[in-house]
C-alpha cells in the first residue's frame, strides 16, 4: 500500500511495516530494510520509513522474506536495493514540500527508477527487483504463465497482452494448479518453482482485476516441479489450437526473447535454455478461445 | 557501372579461388553446438544465431586452413550437393560473413568466389534475435519516461525531419484549418521494422497520418463520375472522453485493374554496394517479380540502374514480355559507389518517350537512401523533379533497407514529384504496395487534393489536426491552384483526425490570453444552425486543367455517433492515432495507453479480412513490451 497525502481521514492507515524486522520505535521516518532470500540471491530492501517499505514488500511473494538476518558476518547481500528520497511521512502520511527531490531506486548504486511520483516507483519496482534477481541467480527465470498439470509444469512464454493470463485463468478452470501469471523462476534442476503474485487479467474495459493464488489453487505446499512443455502460442479469433514442435535450438532461440538474464547473461542464459530445451519439448503455434482449446493444449503437452 | 561489376567477376573465375583456404570464424564467439543445428553467441554485437544443418556444417568447416576445394569436394561427397556446391559454399559464406561471424580478411580472390552468389539461392536462412541492452535508469520525473532505446552500435545514418506536433487551435482565433492530402505509407512500415528488430522508433519517424492511411477502411466509394467521395463521424474521443474526435474518410474510384490506362514505367534503381543485404537488393527483385506478373500486353516497362555509372539495362518493353523483363532483373549486381551520372535524367527522358507513345509516364525510384543520382545538389534535384511533374511525368519512390533510409528526403522528393512513398520491409508489403494496391501506387485519380474546414466557433471552441504536420496550408493556398498538394490513386482511402473540444466544455489545452480589441458579434443563423463545421474539397483531374471543388456542411446530427455505436472505421482508426501518439511520446496523450489501442484495434478484427489489423495489434504488443523494458 502506498502511503496517502496527509489527510487526516487516513490516520489510521500508519501500518506498522510487516516486513520488519529493524524498526522498532513508532517514529514513521525511521529507516528500515528488509531482507529476501529468492532464486538462490540473497537481497536487501531499504526505505527511509515502514510505510514506504511496506509499499515495495507488497510486490514481493511472501514465501521470499526472511525474518533473520547474520549480521555477525557483515553484509550478506548479493543486491542491495535502496529508495532514497521519499517524501518525509507526517503523524498521517506524506509531507508535501515544493523542494522535495525526486525519489530514487537503487540497485547497487546505480539509479534504477527516477520518478517525482513515489506511486511510479512502486509500479515499477516489481521489473526492477526480477531484472536484479535474474541478472545474479544462476536460475532462469522467463515472462511467462506457469501451471502445474499432473505433478509437471506448462510453461507459457509470452509477452504483455500476449494472452497468457487468460490462457492460465482458463487451464486453472480446467483443473491445472496456479504457479504464476507472469513469470517462470526454473532452478538449476531444470524444475519450475512457484511465484505466487495475483493474477492479473483485463476486463471488457481493459482493467486489470486481480485474483489471489489460492483462489486458483496454490498453496504452500506447491513444489517445485519438472517442465512438461514450453508453450509459445499466439491468440487469433477463431483459430483452433494448432502447434508445431520446434527443434532444441530453435526452442532456445525463442525462449530467449522471454528470458530476464538475456539482457545481463546472454552466454549462461543462451547454456541454460539449451539444457533445458534438450530435455522439454517447445511448441509454437496459434491458439483460439483460451476455453475451448484448453483440452487440446493439455493434451498437446501431456 | 553494372558492366564493370560483371568484368570484375569474369576476370577472376570462381574457379581461380578454389584453392584459396576457407576464412575463418572469429575466436570470440561462444558456439554451442546441437545434432543438426548450431547457436552462436556474438558478445560484440549481443546477438545469438541459429544456423540451420547445412551453415552449421560450413560454419564448423570455417577454419582458416582448409582449402576451399575441399570443402566442395566434401559438400558433394558427404552432402550430396552436386555441381551447385560451390555457389552453395559462396551463399552460406556470404550470409556468414553479413552476420559478422567469420574473421573479416578476405583476399581478392576469395572476395570473388563468394560474390559469385546469387542471392536468391532457397537456402535455409540463419535467424539471428538481439539480446536487450542493459537497462538503463528510467526517469518518469516529467510523466513520460524519456528514455529511448538506442539504435544498435552498428554505423547508421537514417535520418528523419523533426516533427512538431500541431497543437490545439482557438476557432475564435484560427477557424479555417487547411492540409494536402497524404497517402504514403512509410512511416507505418518503417515503424513496423523497428519493433520487430526489437526496438522503439525515433520518434520522428512516427507520421501518424501514415499509420492510419496504410490500413483500408469500409467508407463507400463515391457515386458515378465523381472521382472521390468524402465521410465523416464524430463521436467521444478515447483517450479524452470530454473532448470528440472527428473522423473524415477520403475514399476514390476504385478502377478495375483491367481497365487501367496503360502504364508506362521506369524504374530507376540504386545498385551501389550498400544495396548488397538481403533485405536490399534481392528484395526488390523480387518485389518486381511481383509486378511483372500483373503487366499487361499493353503496359510498358523499363529499367535503368545507377551507381558508378547510370545505364538503361532494360529498354522500354512490353508487358507481355515478361521473361525478357525477369531475364534483365536476374542481371541485376549490387556493387560500386552512388555516383549516378546521369541516372535520373535518363529515366525521366525514356519515361517522357515512353509517354509520348501513351498512357502516363512515372518514374520508380527505388533505393536505400543514396541519392547521388548525377545533380550537383538537392536543390537542383528537386527543381528537376518538380520541373518533369510539369510535363506530367510523376516520381514515386520505394525505401529499402536499414542504416541508411533518408526518411525525410525520400518523403519529400515523391511529394514533390506528385508521387507517393513506400518503404518495403518484406516481400509481403512488396505485394501490398506493387500488387495489391497497385492502382491506387501507380495511377492518380486525382491531383493536388486539398482540404479546408472552416469551424463554426459556436460550436467547437478548439480544434487539433492529428498528424499531417508536413502537409499544412495556408488558408489562401487552398484556391490557388499553382500550389502543389497531394495525389490520390486509383483505390486510394485518406483519412484525418481531428480532437475537438466542444463549446462550453472544460479545456485542458492551452490558448491564447483574450484579445482586448475584438468586437464580439451577434452568432449568424448559420452558426446557430447545428453546424459543426464547413468542410471543402478541391482537387484537380489527372491531367491538369482548371481545379473542381466540393462542399458539405457537417450537421452534428448527421456525423455524431453514440460512444457505443461508433463504427469498426472510427475505432481502427481511433486505435492507430493512440498507438502512433504513444510512439510519438505526443503531449496530448491524455488517457491514451497500449491497453487503449489494443483493445480499440482488437474490437475491429472482425473486419481485417487480409491481417493487417492482426499484424497491428501484434505491433501494439511489442511496443508495450519494449517501452516496458525502456
Amino acid at each position: 500500500m502506498i502511503p496517502q497525502a496527509c489527510d487526516h481521514r487516513n490516520a489510521s492507515s500508519a501500518t506498522p511495516c510487516r516486513a520488519k524486522p529493524c524498526h522498532a520505535t513508532p517514529c514513521p521516518n525511521t529507516p528500515c530494510h528488509a531482507d529476501l532470500h529468492a532464486l538462490g540471491v540473497r537481497v536487501r530492501l531499504e526505505a527511509a520509513a515502514p510505510q514506504w517499505l511496506d509499499a515495495l514488500c507488497d510486490h514481493v511473494p511472501a514465501g521470499w522474506f526472511v525474518r533473520e538476518t547474520d549480521m555477525s558476518r557483515g553484509p550478506t547481500w548479493d543486491a542491495r536495493i535502496r529508495w532514497l528520497d521519499t517524501p518525509p511521512l507526517g503523524p498521517c502520511g506524506p509531507v508535501e514540500a515544493s523542494s522535495q527531490r525526486p525519489s530514487r531506486l537503487l540497485v547497487n548504486d546505480r539509479a534504477v527508477i527516477v520518478a517525482r511520483q513515489p506511486r511510479d516507483v512502486v509500479e515499477r519496482f516489481e521489473h526492477e527487483l526480477m531484472t536484479a534477481l535474474a541478472a545474479r541467480s544462476r536460475w532462469l527465470i522467463l515472462h511467462a504463465g506457469v501451471v502445474v498439470h499432473y505433478g509437471r509444469a506448462l510453461v507459457l512464454p509470452g509477452r504483455s497482452f500476449a494472452g497468457k493470463s487468460t490462457l492460465v485463468r482458463a487451464l486453472v478452470d480446467h483443473g491445472a494448479t496456479y504457479y504464476s501469471d507472469d513469470l517462470a523462476a526454473i532452478d538449476p534442476a531444470g524444475r519450475v518453482h512457484a511465484v505466487p503474485r495475483p493474477l492479473a487479467l483485463r476486463n471488457r474495459d481493459s482493467r486489470p482485476e486481480h485474483f489471489a493464488p489460492r483462489e486458483l489453487g496454490w498453496t504452500e505446499r506447491c513444489v517445485a516441479r519438472p517442465i512438461a512443455g514450453f508453450l509459445l502460442v499466439h491468440y487469433r479469433p477463431g483459430a483452433r489450437f494448432a502447434a508445431a514442435r520446434l527443434t532444441p535450438g530453435q526452442g532456445a532461440m525463442a525462449l530467449f526473447a522471454h528470458a530476464l538474464s538475456a539482457a545481463t547473461a546472454p552466454e549462461r542464459t543462451l547454456r541454460q535454455l539449451i539444457e533445458l530445451t534438450a530435455k522439454a519439448p517447445v511448441l509454437r503455434g496459434e491458439r483460439g478461445e483460451a476455453n475451448v482449446d484448453v483440452e487440446r493444449i493439455l493434451t498437446a503437452l501431456s | 557501372m553494372l558492366q564493370g561489376h560483371t568484368e570484375a567477376l569474369t576476370a577472376e573465375p570462381a574457379g581461380a579461388a578454389l584453392g584459396e583456404l576457407m576464412p575463418a570464424k572469429r575466436s570470440d564467439l561462444v558456439v554451442e553446438t546441437l545434432p543438426d543445428e548450431t547457436l552462436v553467441f556474438d558478445p560484440r554485437s549481443k546477438t545469438a544465431h541459429r544456423l540451420p544443418d547445412l551453415v552449421a556444417w560450413v560454419f564448423a568447416r570455417a577454419d582458416g586452413v582448409t582449402q576451399i576445394l575441399r570443402v566442395v569436394r566434401a559438400m558433394r561427397a558427404e552432402r550430396e550437393l552436386g555441381d551447385d556446391a560451390p555457389e552453395v559454399l559462396a551463399e552460406i559464406l556470404a550470409e556468414l560473413t553479413r552476420k559478422g561471424l567469420l574473421v573479416h580478411d578476405l583476399g581478392s580472390s576469395r572476395r570473388a568466389f563468394m560474390r559469385q552468389t546469387s542471392l536468391l539461392a532457397a537456402l535455409p536462412a540463419i535467424t539471428s534475435i538481439v539480446a536487450p541492452g542493459p537497462a538503463a535508469a528510467v526517469s518518469i520525473v516529467g510523466g513520460i519516461s524519456p528514455v529511448v532505446r538506442a539504435l544498435p552500435e552498428c554505423s547508421n545514418t537514417e535520418s528523419y525531419a523533426a516533427i512538431d506536433e500541431n497543437p490545439f487551435r482557438d476557432t475564435s482565433l484560427h477557424p479555417v484549418s487547411t492540409f494536402a492530402v497524404d497517402v504514403d505509407t512509410a512511416s507505418y512500415s518503417n515503424v513496423r521494422r523497428f519493433l520487430r528488430s526489437g526496438q522503439l522508433p525515433p520518434v520522428d519517424a512516427v507520421r501518424v497520418e501514415e499509420m492510419l492511411n496504410y490500413f483500408r477502411y469500409d467508407d463507400p466509394e463515391p457515386a458515378d463520375g465523381i472521382p472521390l467521395a468524402c465521410h465523416a463521424e464524430m463521436s467521444e474521443c478515447p483517450w479524452q472522453p470530454n473532448h470528440r474526435l472527428l473522423r473524415l474518410g477520403l475514399q476514390s474510384q476504385r478502377i478495375d485493374s483491367l481497365s487501367l490506362p496503360r502504364r508506362s514505367l521506369v524504374f530507376l534503381l540504386d545498385v551501389s554496394g550498400s544495396m548488397n543485404a538481403p533485405d536490399k537488393l534481392p528484395l526488390l527483385r523480387a518485389a518486381m517479380g511481383l509486378l511483372v506478373e500483373t503487366l499487361r500486353p499493353e503496359d510498358q516497362i523499363a529499367i535503368a540502374v545507377y551507381a558508378g555509372a547510370a545505364g538503361l539495362v532494360l529498354p522500354p518493353t512490353p508487358g507481355s514480355q515478361a521473361p525478357t523483363i525477369l531475364a534483365a532483373l536476374d542481371e541485376l549486381q549490387a556493387g560500386g559507389s552512388t555516383n549516378g551520372g546521369a541516372g535520373i535524367e535518363l529515366a525521366y527522358n525514356v519515361a517522357a518517350r515512353m509517354a509520348r507513345q501513351g498512357g502516363h509516364g512515372r518514374v520508380i525510384l527505388a533505393t536505400d537512401g543514396d541519392f547521388n543520382v548525377g545533380m550537383a545538389s538537392p536543390g537542383e534535384l528537386v527543381r528537376l523533379i518538380e520541373r518533369e511533374r510539369q510535363r506530367g511525368i510523376f516520381l514515386s519512390v520505394l525505401g529499402f533497407g536499414t542504416g541508411n533510409l533518408k526518411d525525410s528526403t525520400m518523403e519529400q522528393l515523391a511529394d514533390r514529384g506528385n508521387g507517393n512513398y513506400a518503404y518495403i520491409d518484406s516481400l509481403a508489403e512488396a505485394r501490398k504496395v506493387l500488387v495489391r494496391e497497385a492502382g491506387a501506387t501507380l495511377h492518380t485519380v486525382a491531383r493536388d487534393v486539398k482540404i479546408q474546414l472552416e469551424w463554426n466557433p459556436h460550436e467547437v471552441q478548439a480544434y487539433r489536426l492529428i498528424g499531417y504536420e508536413n502537409r499544412l496550408l495556408a488558408r489562401e493556398d487552398f484556391d490557388d491552384d499553382s500550389k502543389d498538394a497531394g495525389e490520390i490513386g486509383s483505390g486510394h482511402h485518406v483519412t484525418a483526425l481531428y480532437e475537438v473540444i466542444e463549446s462550453g466544455q472544460p479545456s485542458s489545452a492551452r490558448g491564447a490570453s483574450p484579445l482586448r480589441y475584438q468586437q464580439t458579434a451577434e452568432p449568424s443563423e448559420l452558426a446557430t444552425s447545428g453546424e459543426l463545421a464547413h468542410l471543402k474539397l478541391r482537387y484537380q483531374p489527372p491531367a491538369g486543367g482548371p481545379s473542381q471543388l466540393t462542399t458539405w456542411p457537417l450537421q452534428r446530427s448527421n456525423v455524431q455517433a453514440p460512444a457505443t455505436a461508433t463504427s469498426d472505421d472510427f475505432r481502427l482508426a481511433a486505435g492507430v492515432a493512440s498507438f502512433g501518439m504513444l510512439l510519438r511520446r505526443s503531449p496530448h496523450l491524455g488517457a491514451a495507453s497500449w491497453q487503449l489501442a489494443h483493445g480499440l484495434v482488437t474490437s475491429t478484427l472482425a473486419g481485417d479480412h487480409a491481417g493487417y489489423r492482426q499484424e497491428l495489434m501484434e505491433l501494439i504488443e511489442e511496443a508495450s513490451s519494449l517501452a516496458d523494458q525502456a
